[in-house]
């Protein structure tokens, strides 16, 4: 089962132009948000309307737009997983399973009992899904749109609005079902965490254009989409407010570690996400002074990881938190860094921002 | 009850209860269909269509009643034509039905479009992706989730139905045990010596209705909006 895709769409701000082929197994979409990955999604499915191109899913034509062959979604047989799981809310769990059931094709059959078994919701079963978590949401809404018996799954950041807990846990979900299932899957994510432990073949895309495509290690080690990769590289920190400063900043406190950022505007004692993007740290073993960054917070190294780029990413543990910092194999060597050794994380006020994605 | 109630009050409200039922029940397909176009579609004359089924709101009710008599009277070509098939409007029940739904259908127009216009389009998508056409998108999802509204309009509906007086009376007069509403027997009671009494216990009964009606559709939109959210 092959689908070659090939989309034109143009824009005031923005323009689309790809050509790919997914062979079996999943691929993976890549980029920014903006670079397009979506629009190419929701063109496969048929949601999008207002391209060119043509799309096609073995020997069967999707969308032709020289054909004006325009199949509606319906008739695609195309399953989507989308970020918010969109289970729908007036029916239990099970009803939004067995939704597609009555529009299935009759040589299809899916095996509910295994799908069920696989994703662990049988127990949810008679639930609404207002009372569901996060993750379990998500697991429904993959089941339901297995259930479709589809051809191919298209899978929109799935894993986006969930914690990193829930990422860790549902992400073998998406490898069991493609082994297990056998059915292709075009999965678009920003996070080359996730690129890494799913993909078979990587399309990384940026501002409507196709950078590279091929094999995972080697994509994500080309030198344009590594420094893409490592923008998206971010950890958080859980932070008290505890003062207003005159000159324009607020004081945060993280255990015994305080921070300086651009005045947040919350009052004194509520708690506060930082945002903090590992390619804008600076590591060192000792404090510094003379230097112009406020914050620099203490802490140990927890571990070492190396990534396709070459660099190495140190997790510093500070206040109990992990927060990655990108350094280059160079700079490692120079700190002469060891698991367990302690050191100082240097953060700009200016680069950190107050985000939601704290746990809790 | 019809100890306290004389049989005139008495078939006055039973009136307006059938009146009102009926009318509630011929206007809402159509008004569902009306609200789905005007929430979902883009076409030309929208804004007129939007006008049209507003304008009953804002015209004077006995102008609404004289118009629904030129149009439907026993002698307009309209009129004759359907009486040819048994059906009169002019001076009966069923004139005043067709004056109520037509008085109750702006309301009822407008909060089943408020209910689709909350619904997410993004489940309308998701539904289309599992393989249903927009007819079962429509049949499975849209209307389900309409139903709030489509609850809150109709008792909404049949509560104005209920009190609609002036094309009432304008378009089927007042004649006791046939076209005889609510209101218009209190009207009646009142021009009369010595109608209050019969008057005031109909102006109790009004607003037992009418506060009831408000209180269900309340309940009714509030408990199944609860059930709903995600």
């Amino acid at each position: 089962m092959t689908l070659s895709v090939s989309l034109q769409q143009s824009m005031p701000n923005f323009s689309l132009d790809v050509t790919f082929e997914a062979p079996s197994g999943i691929t993976v979409l890549f980029g920014e948000s903006g670079s397009g990955k979506t629009t190419t999604i929701n063109a496969i499915a048929g949601l999008l309307t207002h391209c060119e191109g043509r799309v096609t899913l073995s020997n069967r034509v999707l969308f032709d737009s020289d054909d004006n062959k325009h199949l509606k979604p319906y008739q695609r047989n195309i399953g989507y997983i989308f970020q918010e799981s969109r289970l729908f809310p007036h029916l239990t769990v099970e009803q939004n399973l067995n939704y597609a059931k009555r529009f299935k094709k009759a040589d299809k059959s899916v095996d509910f009992n295994h799908i069920v078994e696989l994703l662990g919701i049988k127990s949810l079963m008679k639930r609404a899904p207002s009372s569901l978590s996060g993750g379990e949401k998500q697991r429904v809404a993959i089941g339901r749109a297995l259930l479709s018996a589809p051809d191919l799954i298209l899978a929109d950041e799935p894993l986006a609005a969930l914690d990193g807990a829930r990422k860790a846990e549902l992400l073998p979900y998406f490898k069991k079902l493609n082994r297990e299932l056998g059915i292709p899957m075009l999965y678009v994510t920003h996070s080359p965490q996730e690129v890494l432990e799913l993909a078979d073949h990587v399309i990384a895309l940026e501002q409507g254009r196709i950078v590279t495509q091929g094999p995972a290690r080697e994509v994500m080690a080309n030198s344009k989409v590594a420094r893409t990769a490592n923008r998206a590289i971010k950890s958080t920190l859980t932070t008290r407010l505890v003062a207003h400063h005159s000159d324009g900043l607020s004081e945060l406190q993280a255990a015994n570690e305080t921070l300086y950022v651009p005045s947040i505007d919350a009052s004194i004692g509520t708690s506060v996400c930082l945002e903090l993007v590992a390619n804008d740290l600076i590591l060192s073993t000792t404090k510094v002074d003379g230097i112009s960054a406020l914050n620099q917070v203490n802490g140990t190294v927890e571990s070492i990881e190396n990534i396709p780029s070459g660099d190495v990413l140190i997790n510093v543990c500070v206040a109990g938190e992990i927060i990655s910092t990108h350094i280059t194999s160079r700079s490692l060597k120079k700190l002469n860094l060891n698991v367990g050794d302690a050191c100082v994380l240097i953060i700009k006020s200016v680069n950190i921002c107050p985000s939601n994605r704290c746990k809790g | 009850m019809s100890d306290w109630l004389g049989p005139n009050e008495w078939a006055a409200v039973l009136l307006s209860i059938k009146v009102a039922f009926w009318a509630t029940l011929f206007s809402l397909p159509a008004a569902i269909g009306i609200a789905y176009l005007l929430a979902k579609k883009e076409f030309v004359g929208k804004q007129l269509l939007n006008g049209i089924v507003h304008l009953p709101l804002i015209l004077p009710p006995v102008v609404t009643g004289y118009l629904l008599l030129i149009t439907f009277g026993k002698r307009t070509p309209i009129g004759s034509f359907l009486a040819e098939w048994g059906i009169e409007f002019a001076f009966r029940w069923s004139g005043a039905a067709l004056a109520a739904a037509i008085m109750a259908f702006p309301l009822l127009v407008r909060a089943i479009r408020l209910s689709i216009e909350a619904i997410d389009p993004k489940l309308e998508e998701a539904a289309a992706t599992l393989g249903a056409s927009r007819r079962w998108v429509f049949l499975t999802i849209t209307l389900p989730l309409m139903l709030p509204g489509i609850i809150a309009g109709a008792v909404l509906g049949f509560a104005k139905a209920m009190g609609e007086f002036g094309a009432t009376i304008t378009f089927v007069s007042n004649i006791p045990g046939q076209t005889q509403t609510l209101p218009s027997a209190i009207y009646a009671f009142l021009q009369v010596p010595g109608g209050e009494s019969s008057a005031t216990k109909l102006v109790i009964i009004s607003i037992i209705i009418a506060m009831s009606a408000l209180l269900a559709s309340e309940w009714l939109s509030r408990r199944m909006s609860r059930r709903l959210q995600s």
